[in-house]
C-alpha cells in the first residue's frame, strides 16, 4: 500500500496534465508529429512554427465556441 | 444487482431532493437540496436514458471507423481520448450564457428556473447535443446547416444558415451590452478589463514566436498576469487621477466595446483571439470548480422566494409571464441551440469512437447545466431586494437611490439605500444600482461565496476577479462571433460578386468585417441609450433566437431520426422539438402582438411614439426616442423572422416525414458508408 500510495497520486496528477495538454492543444504537434511519421509512406511534418500557425487559422476560421 | 442499487438509491435521494424543493415554502431553503437533486438527475439521466439513446436510438456501434479515423490528417481529424472530447467540448459550449440567463430568471423566484434547468438538460439539451454530435460523426463532420440542406431540402439549409448568422449578431450585442454594463462607473473593472488586452498580446508573442506552440506555458503566464491585473485595478480605483481617467459611462465603453471588436476582427488571430482563448479555457475550469468548492464548503441558504409575484409578467428585469419567458431567458443551462453548432463542428473531428459520443455530448452538457444551477444559486443567496436593486433598470424602479429602495421595498422585498451603499463600498464600487446584465450580481453571489469560503478581507478583489472572468469570456465571444459572422457574410456574398467570398483578400475582409461589426455595434448602442438598460429588449430577443436554432437542430434530428429503421423512437427528439416550438412561437407572438408596451414590441414603439408627439418626455429621453422607436419596430421584424425561419424548418421537416410515410420520393440519408475501424483501442493517444 505505501508503495502505491504516492504512485497513484502521481499517475493522478500526470493524467490530469496530459488531458489539459490535451483540451489546451499543448500537445497537438506532438500528435501531429506521430501522425506524419506513422503513416505509410511517411511524411515530413511541418516546423512547430508552420504547423502552430496553420492550426490557429483553421481554428478560428469556424464555429469553435458558443456563449 | 449493485449497480441497480445504486442506480435505486440515487433515483429516490433525487427524488427527494427535488420534491423538497418543489414543496419547500415560506423559509429559506439550503442549495444543498438544489445540488442533490441536480446531481443525481444527471446521474440517472446520463447512465439510463442517455444510455438507452446510444443503444436502441442511434444504435452507436463501436465496429465503425470515425471520420477522426478515416480522415486522420494529424491536425483537425484526429483520433482523441475521449476525455479530452469531452474537456475541449465543454470548454467550447460554456461560456457567459449559463450565467447570464439564470440570473436574469431569478426574478420568477429559484423554482421555476431550477426545474426547466434540471428536465430542460436532461431530456432536451443533453440529447439535443448527443444526437447532432452523433448524426455529424455519421457524416465527416458535416454542420448542422450542411445537414439541414442534405436531409430536408434547400429552404431547411438556407434557413438554418439565415437563423445562425442572425443569432452571432445577437449574441455578440447582448454580451457587449452585458460587459459594458459591468464596467460602467467602475475604474477597477475598467482597468482590469483594459489590463487583459496587453496580457492577450504578449502571451500571443510568447506562444507563436518565442516558444512556439507552448500553449500551457503562455496560458499560465497570462493567468498569473489577470490575476495580477484584479489586484492592481483596485490601486488605479484608489488613484484619484487615474480613477477619473476611466469612470467611463455607457455610450463611451459601447464606443471602446465596438472599435475594440472591429480591430480584433481585422488583425491576425494570433494578436488577440487565440491567446484570450487560451485564457479563458483555464479560467473556465478553474472558476467552475472553485465555485463548485465554495458552494459545498458554505451550502448557503436561498434568500429568493420559490415563486416571486412576477411570474404573472409584470416583472422588473424583463417582461413576460413565466411561461414562455423562462424558458426563452434561459437557454444555455437547459437547451441551446447555439450547442449543435459546435456539435457538428470541430468535436465531431476528433472522437475517436462512437462509444465515446455520449460522454462528450450528453456528459458536457450536463455539466454546463450543473454551472447553471451554481449560477442560480449565485444569484438567490442575495437578498432579493438587493438582487432587484441590481439587476433593475433605472427606468423601472427610479432613477435615484431612495426611489429605487422605495419601489423595490414597496414589492415586499425590503432593502436600504445604506445597505446598498455598503454592499457597493464591500466590493469596491462606487454604486451597484441598476447595473443590469447580471454580471455584476452574479460577480456579488460569487464574491460573497468565494469570501465567505476563501478568506473575508478579499471580498472586492473577489468580485473584480469575478468580472474579470466575466469579461473574458465575453470579449472571447465578441471576437469569435465577428470572425464567424464574416466567415459566413463573406460565403454569401460569393455567391453574387466571386472575390467578395475570398476569405484572405483584404478589401473583402475589411468590408465583410465591418458589416458585422456595424450590426452588432447598432444593436449594443442602443441598449446602452435605453433608460431600461436595453437587457430587457435584448436578452428575449437572444433567447427567441437561440431557441429557434434549437427547434432547426431539433427538427433535423427529427427529420433523420424518422428516415431510420427505428422510426418509433422518433419521439426522443420530436417531444422537445414540440415543446421548444410552442415556447417560441407563443413568445414571438407575444413581443409581436402583445398591446403592452411593456411586453410587445410594436406596442412599445407606439407608445413612445405617441408619448414624444404629445410632449410628454423629458428633453434627454426625446432625444434618444427616435432611436428606440426604430429599433423596438427592427426587433419586432427581427422577432418575425426568426419565429418565420423555424416554422420554414420545421414545416420542411413535417413535409420529408409525410412524403416518406406516403412512399414518395425524399433526399437520401446522407450517412457515409459503413467502414470498419482498425483502432486497436489500446494503443489511442491516451489521456496518460
Amino acid at each position: 500500500m505505501a508503495s502505491t500510495g504516492p504512485g497513484s497520486v502521481r499517475q493522478f496528477l500526470s493524467s490530469g496534465l496530459s488531458l489539459l495538454r490535451g483540451v489546451t492543444g499543448d500537445d497537438a504537434y506532438e500528435k501531429y508529429v506521430a501522425h506524419m511519421r506513422g503513416t505509410e509512406p511517411p511524411q515530413s511534418p511541418m516546423t512547430e512554427k508552420e504547423f502552430f500557425r496553420a492550426q490557429l487559422e483553421q481554428k478560428w476560421s469556424c464555429i469553435n465556441g458558443c456563449c | 444487482m449493485y449497480g441497480k442499487l445504486v442506480a435505486l438509491l440515487l433515483a429516490v435521494i433525487g427524488g427527494f431532493a427535488l420534491g423538497g424543493i418543489a414543496l419547500h415554502r415560506n423559509e429559506p431553503i439550503n442549495s444543498l437540496w438544489l445540488v442533490t437533486a441536480a446531481v443525481c438527475i444527471y446521474i440517472l439521466g446520463y447512465r439510463f436514458y442517455a444510455k438507452w439513446i446510444e443503444t436502441r436510438v442511434f444504435v452507436a456501434d463501436t465496429q465503425r471507423a470515425t471520420p477522426a479515423e478515416r480522415l486522420n490528417n494529424g491536425r483537425d481529424f484526429l483520433p482523441t481520448h475521449r476525455w479530452v472530447v469531452f474537456g475541449s467540448h465543454f470548454a467550447a459550449i460554456a461560456g457567459a450564457g449559463p450565467l447570464v440567463g439564470p440570473t436574469l430568471a431569478m426574478q420568477f423566484g429559484y423554482l421555476p428556473g431550477t426545474l426547466w434547468i434540471i428536465v430542460g438538460a436532461v431530456i432536451g439539451g443533453c440529447v439535443q447535443d448527443m444526437l447532432i454530435l452523433f448524426m455529424s460523426t455519421r457524416r465527416d463532420g458535416r454542420s448542422l446547416g450542411k445537414m439541414a440542406r442534405d436531409e430536408l431540402g434547400p429552404m431547411g439549409g438556407t434557413a438554418a444558415v439565415t437563423g445562425t448568422l442572425m443569432i452571432v449578431i445577437i449574441i455578440v450585442a447582448v454580451l457587449g451590452l452585458v460587459v459594458v454594463n459591468a464596467m460602467k462607473h467602475s475604474p477597477w473593472a475598467t482597468a482590469t478589463v483594459l489590463a487583459t488586452l496587453p496580457i492577450a498580446v504578449l502571451v500571443g508573442f510568447y506562444v507563436r514566436h518565442w516558444r512556439p506552440g507552448k500553449i500551457m506555458e503562455g496560458s499560465v503566464i497570462g493567468l498569473v498576469l489577470m490575476l495580477g491585473a484584479v489586484v492592481a485595478g483596485g490601486a488605479v480605483d484608489r488613484s484619484p487621477a487615474l480613477h477619473a481617467l476611466l469612470d467611463w459611462d455607457g455610450v463611451s465603453l459601447a464606443g471602446f466595446v465596438i472599435g475594440y471588436g472591429w480591430v480584433a476582427a481585422i488583425v491576425p488571430v494570433w494578436i488577440l483571439l487565440a491567446p484570450r482563448g487560451y485564457i479563458s479555457t483555464f479560467l473556465k475550469i478553474a472558476v467552475v470548480a472553485l465555485l463548485a468548492i465554495a458552494i459545498l464548503v458554505m451550502r448557503p441558504d436561498l434568500k429568493m422566494p420559490a415563486m416571486t409575484q412576477f411570474v404573472d409578467g409584470t416583472g422588473p428585469i424583463f417582461a413576460g409571464k413565466v411561461f414562455p419567458f423562462v424558458f426563452i431567458t434561459i437557454a444555455c443551462g437547459a437547451l441551446s441551440g447555439f450547442h449543435a453548432l459546435v456539435s457538428s463542428g470541430t468535436t465531431p473531428k476528433m472522437v475517436s469512437n462512437e462509444g465515446d459520443i455520449r460522454l462528450a455530448g450528453y456528459g458536457s452538457m450536463a455539466v454546463e447545466s450543473f454551472v447553471a444551477i451554481m449560477a442560480v444559486i449565485a444569484a438567490t443567496l442575495l437578498d432579493p431586494g438587493v438582487y432587484f436593486a441590481i439587476n433593475s433598470g433605472a427606468g423601472v424602479v427610479g432613477a435615484t437611490a431612495e426611489a429605487a429602495v422605495q419601489t423595490i421595498s414597496g414589492w415586499g422585498f425590503p432593502v436600504t439605500a445604506e445597505q446598498m451603499h455598503q454592499l457597493a463600498t464591500d466590493m469596491g464600487e462606487t454604486t451597484l444600482f441598476a447595473r443590469t446584465g447580471g454580471a455584476p450580481s452574479l460577480a456579488v453571489g460569487m464574491a460573497s461565496l468565494f469570501a465567505s469560503a476563501f478568506g473575508k478581507s478579499l471580498l472586492s478583489v473577489w468580485y473584480h476577479f469575478a468580472i474579470m472572468f466575466e469579461a473574458v469570456f465575453i470579449l472571447t465571444t465578441v471576437d469569435a462571433g465577428t470572425r464567424v459572422g464574416r466567415f459566413m457574410l463573406q460565403d454569401a456574398l460569393g455567391h453574387f460578386w466571386a472575390p467578395l467570398g475570398r476569405t484572405s483578400w483584404y478589401p473583402s475582409v475589411l468590408f465583410s468585417s465591418t458589416v458585422i461589426v456595424a450590426a452588432w455595434g447598432y444593436f449594443l448602442y442602443v441598449g446602452v441609450v435605453d433608460p431600461n438598460g436595453g437587457i430587457n429588449i435584448l436578452w428575449p430577443l437572444f433567447g427567441i433566437a437561440n431557441q429557434m436554432l434549437a427547434a432547426i437542430a431539433l427538427a433535423v434530428a427529427t427529420g433523420i431520426l424518422f428516415k431510420t429503421p427505428r422510426r418509433r423512437y422518433t419521439w426522443v427528439t420530436a417531444v422537445p422539438l414540440a415543446w421548444i416550438v410552442i415556447v417560441t412561437t407563443t413568445a414571438a407572438w407575444q413581443k409581436i402582438f402583445s398591446p403592452s408596451p411593456k411586453l410587445g414590441f410594436f406596442a412599445a414603439a407606439d407608445d413612445l411614439a405617441g408619448k414624444l408627439a404629445r410632449g410628454e418626455l423629458s428633453a434627454d429621453r426625446a432625444a434618444v426616442a427616435p432611436t428606440l422607436i426604430f429599433n423596438q419596430q427592427l426587433d419586432g421584424y427581427l422577432t418575425i423572422l426568426f419565429a418565420g425561419l423555424m416554422w420554414i424548418v420545421v414545416l420542411a421537416m413535417l413535409r420529408v416525414c409525410l412524403r416518406q410515410l406516403r412512399g414518395l420520393p425524399v433526399p437520401p440519408d446522407s450517412e457515409a458508408p459503413f467502414v470498419a475501424t482498425r483502432l486497436d483501442a489500446a494503443a489511442l493517444p491516451r489521456a496518460h
